[in-house]
């Protein structure tokens, strides 16, 4: 079996993947500003889409899943026009 | 704006840096199947908030089946998505029920997965203060 990540700081977790994608689930989040807080990281990948596939296993479950990339910095030389 | 007792409604202040390329804003996105958080860019040039693909799925959407499209004018090219109403959006604290989105999944070079467009920031008070690096917002 394999064994459940521990929970730490959201911002702890960025930090340590500052360029790869983290998918999270949270177990502390504050309704007041819409952050989440702590929670377990159950995979990371310098691919979002096979974390995406992975979130939207939670569907219809209680778990709050958060798929974020380490840091919110465009890559070197981009910038953005949204 | 002013409270229903005819007081300034509180304001929330979050910190702003001025140094990052993006306003980056985490969104609760809710619906029939669930709920996920999603960072996005606060965005005053997207008329609509943009919301990936995968989220919407995971809260238990279908934007392939959604029957109302939308051309939205992006950067360099006239783009035609579906959008569909989820059952509720939060940012900053603030929920805003029946929020209409569009699916859309952002380039995978952004390090945000959506935009926070002017559908959910008009139902705010939104200033953006950058020699004092604070956002304020109240509803």
């Amino acid at each position: 079996m394999m064994k459940r990540a521990k929970s730490q700081r959201i911002q702890q977790l960025r930090r340590a993947f500052p360029d790869e994608w983290l998918l999270i689930e949270v177990d502390r989040f504050d309704a007041r500003t819409t952050t989440p807080l702590t929670g377990r990281l159950l995979e990371h990948s310098k691919l979002r889409d096979p974390l995406e596939h992975k979130a939207a296993k939670a569907k219809n479950t209680k778990r709050l899943m958060y798929l974020v990339f380490g840091s919110d910095a465009l890559p070197q030389g981009y910038a953005a026009a949204f | 704006m002013l409270s229903r007792r005819g007081m300034p409604r509180p304001s929330s202040i979050f910190p702003l840096d001025p140094s990052k390329s993006i306003i980056p804003v985490d969104v609760l996105l809710e619906g029939p199947g669930g709920r996920q958080l999603v960072r996005m860019a606060l965005d005053t040039g997207a008329t609509y908030t943009l919301a990936p693909v995968g989220a919407l799925l995971a809260i238990g959407y279908d934007p392939a089946t959604a029957t109302d499209r939308v051309d939205f004018i992006a950067a360099g090219s006239v783009e035609y998505k579906p959008r569909l109403t989820v059952s509720a959006a939060q940012a900053f604290g603030i929920r805003v029920a029946r929020l209409a989105v569009v699916c859309h999944d952002l380039p995978p070079q952004s390090p945000v997965r959506g935009l926070l467009g002017l559908n959910f920031l008009k139902h705010l008070s939104v200033h953006l203060d950058f020699p004092q690096r604070l956002l304020k917002i109240s509803s």
